[in-house]
């Protein structure tokens, strides 16, 4: 981050004696560098903080079942799911193209696969990969086609409406039973811990050095956030929204394996739910809507928490729909914090800025 | 010109011919009934005699994307033609305005001979009720008569509810039953219940609960969920049972939740001597068989479409004449049979 830096007054002091004015005696920035780094810390860091206050909150008053590890492990799983969507949906949106296929394309990989496996009996690893790389293919058509200059956020609610039909299709309008086949990714515990969080923890890992250490992820990330400019500067910017897509629905191919893994059943219907779930995370985690700007740690701490309260919640036999609403209450105080924290710390810099002109204090 | 600007031209061309290539198929499509039945008032309709109905049953499930409807749906239609009967198969996707709409549009056109519409939901219909009672066409809907806002048996209707309190009270005495035979009477239960809103889940939940208290008096219902789907009710319960290690017996209001609970225990790597529900899926079937499941409390399908569609062929011959009240029958399966 560089806001900090440019926050920090110790760090370019102004003592340019011959085009200054003779500084007055003026308060020292100091207290309000103090709160600008401080301010911009509970925006980047805050959810990581409040997760921490949730997890004291529930280790005491749950105690002593919530604070174990067993149940960090059962929390861990829980949310590895609705972070597998996210992480999609996370990386569409920081590329500037929210992707509602998502549901479509989850059910659709599941039920190809489940087909493959069941009735026509092939190998597993090749029904997997053939789900992933359809999820990736689909992706790759609502990028083609949003570029055509149609409106992303309608070319993925029509992909959702042709995936739902095509997964009821191939399924016949039926669950697909029996993938026992797929515990290994699915309820099987490597060294006690679910295979979901591994295959999560690997998701993420890739795609948090893919878009912060590589080219095309730096770029990606630049697309969204001025797709413009960056085609002004030389870079082929279509080529990434496209990427962003292909990213996207393969982790809803990946999402919808898992699940499928998870219970066993390959399902048609395309539940709008995981949508709104894996927005819920995102948005908690502060990723900008309008692009550009994200940070997947975050949104993985973002399910982490949705897990959490569901989890302490239930523990404590409080009714289930207090967890919805508790998590609403979540979103739209993150929502006001962030908007808050925005605007004091860009007063504050304005002030900051100005004593610095007039006064040359700074 | 480049090629993808004249694709992009030819575009609007195509969709305009593919919508008049639909349009005349859908006009040569036309059943002669359909075509030759008059825009007659509802008056003049219910006058006409019960034969001239066409054989024709318009089937409105409740959304075709959930497989026991689609099954239903096949049944209705495989059984249908084995009596001699068109069935038209309407698939509503679960929004009440649509279903609704369709159900009336088939109505006003002529072309349907009997309807048998499971409501999303009972208010959204009244209108379309009362055009088939108008226009003599026997309709069977969901539900009890007081759902719909009648106090009794209505000329032209049948109604078929699930007897949701003979439902829980099933499930209560199975679980009881498992309860007593397995744990010697003493029990820590979860229940899983239908979402708030969900059709008969007051009677089933109450019913469950008195039945559970009366058969086996040394169980305890520790904590409840509410189904949403399988998965969910997966990590609903692997959460619970991290607060409540001791829980030995489970019931469910329906099939996803008590699959949902054996996948939390087995990913536990707990036992569980005692869960019962009511639903009845094959794979749910499959597993009382095995033993894995004690009982399900089974909803007769089958046996409801056969009755359901031989009381509307009844009522063709005399649509003024009162209709029935059916119930979905319900059986109990075990292990045993």
């Amino acid at each position: 981050m560089s806001l900090p830096t440019e926050a920090d007054g110790t760090v370019a002091p102004s003592t340019d004696g011959a085009t200054a004015p003779a500084p007055p005696a003026a308060p020292a920035p100091a207290g309000d560098s103090a709160s600008v780094r401080g301010l911009i810390f509970l925006r980047d860091r805050g959810i990581f903080v409040l997760w921490g206050l949730l997890i004291v909150l529930f280790a005491i008053w749950c105690n002593p079942f919530f604070f174990q590890l067993n149940n960090a492990i059962l929390i861990a799983n829980a949310a590895s799911l609705s972070a597998i969507f996210a992480a999609g949906v996370a990386v569409g949106i920081i590329c500037g193209a929210l992707d509602l296929s998502i549901p479509g394309v989850a059910a659709l990989s599941s039920c190809v696969t489940g087909y493959m496996i069941m009735t026509m009996g092939l190998p597993v690893w090749l029904s997997l990969l053939v789900g992933l790389l359809l999820g990736a293919f689909i992706g790759f058509l609502n990028g083609i086609i949003s570029l055509r200059g149609f409106n992303p956020i309608i070319v993925t609610i029509g992909m959702l409406s042709i995936t739902s039909a095509a997964a009821a299709i191939i399924a016949g309008g039926y669950t697909i039973p029996g993938l026992n086949v797929l515990d290994f990714m699915g309820t099987q515990r490597y060294f006690g811990i679910p295979a979901p969080v591994y295959i999560v923890a690997g998701l993420f890992i890739v795609l948090t050095v893919f878009l912060t250490k590589t080219r095309d992820g730096i770029r990606l990330m630049a697309v969204g956030g001025n797709a413009e400019a960056v085609r002004r500067s030389g870079i082929h910017s279509d080529r990434y929204r496209v990427l962003a897509f292909i990213i996207s629905s393969a982790c809803a191919a990946l999402g919808g394996l898992v699940t499928t893994a998870v219970v066993t059943e390959a399902n048609p219907s395309a539940s709008p739910g995981i949508i709104f779930t894996a927005l819920t995370a995102v948005a908690l985690a502060g990723v900008s809507l309008q692009g550009g700007r994200g940070s997947l740690p975050r949104v993985l701490v973002g399910a982490l928490i949705l897990a959490t309260i569901s989890n302490g919640l239930t523990i404590k036999g409080v009714q289930p729909f207090w967890a919805t609403g508790v998590t609403g209450v979540l979103l739209l105080g993150s929502l006001f914090l962030e908007r808050w924290i925005s605007i004091s710390v860009s007063n504050r810099l304005m002030t900051s800025a100005q004593a610095s002109v007039h006064t040359g204090t700074r | 010109m480049s090629s993808s600007t004249r694709r992009m031209r030819a575009l609007p061309v195509a969709v305009v011919g593919a919508a008049a290539l639909l349009l005349a198929a859908c006009g040569s499509s036309t059943d002669p009934a359909a075509s030759s039945a008059p825009a007659t008032s509802g008056a003049a309709s219910s006058s006409a005699p019960a034969s001239n109905l066409p054989k024709t049953l318009v089937f409105s499930p409740i959304g075709l994307q959930i497989p026991a409807m689609k099954g239903l749906s096949e049944g209705v239609t495989g059984y249908g033609a084995s009596q001699g009967w068109e069935v038209i198969v309407q698939d509503p996707a679960l929004d009440p305005a649509k279903q609704a709409q369709q159900v009336q549009e088939v109505l006003e056109s002529g072309r349907a001979g009997a309807v048998w519409a499971i409501a999303i939901t009972p208010k959204s219909m009244g209108q379309a009720v009362k055009t088939a009672q108008e226009k003599g066409v026997p309709i069977l809907i969901n539900g009890t008569p007081e759902e719909w806002g009648f106090d009794g048996p209505q000329p032209g209707i049948t109604f078929d509810y699930i007897d949701y309190a003979a439902g829980g009270t099933a499930v209560g005495e199975q679980l009881g039953k498992c309860i007593n035979e397995k744990l010697g009477g003493k029990a820590q239960v979860i229940y899983g219940a239908s979402r708030e809103g969900t059709a008969g889940k007051k009677e089933s939940d109450d019913a469950f609960k008195a039945a559970l208290a009366s058969t086996a008096p040394g169980a305890t219902i520790v904590q409840e969920w509410t189904i949403s789907d399988r998965q969910a009710s997966q990590t609903d319960v692997g959460n619970i049972l991290q607060g409540k290690p001791d829980v030995n017996a489970v019931a469910a209001a329906n099939d996803e939740g008590a699959l949902g609970a054996l996948g939390a225990f087995k990913a536990a790597g707990k036992e569980l001597p005692c869960l019962v529900e009511f639903g009845g899926n094959d794979e749910v079937l499959a597993l009382v068989k095995a033993g894995t499941i004690y009982a399900s409390v089974a909803l007769q399908f089958g046996d409801d479409m056969k009755q359901s569609f031989d009381t509307l062929v009844k009522m063709q011959a005399d649509p003024t004449a009162k209709g029935e009240i059916l119930t979905v029958p319900q059986k109990v399966i075990t292990a045993a049979g």
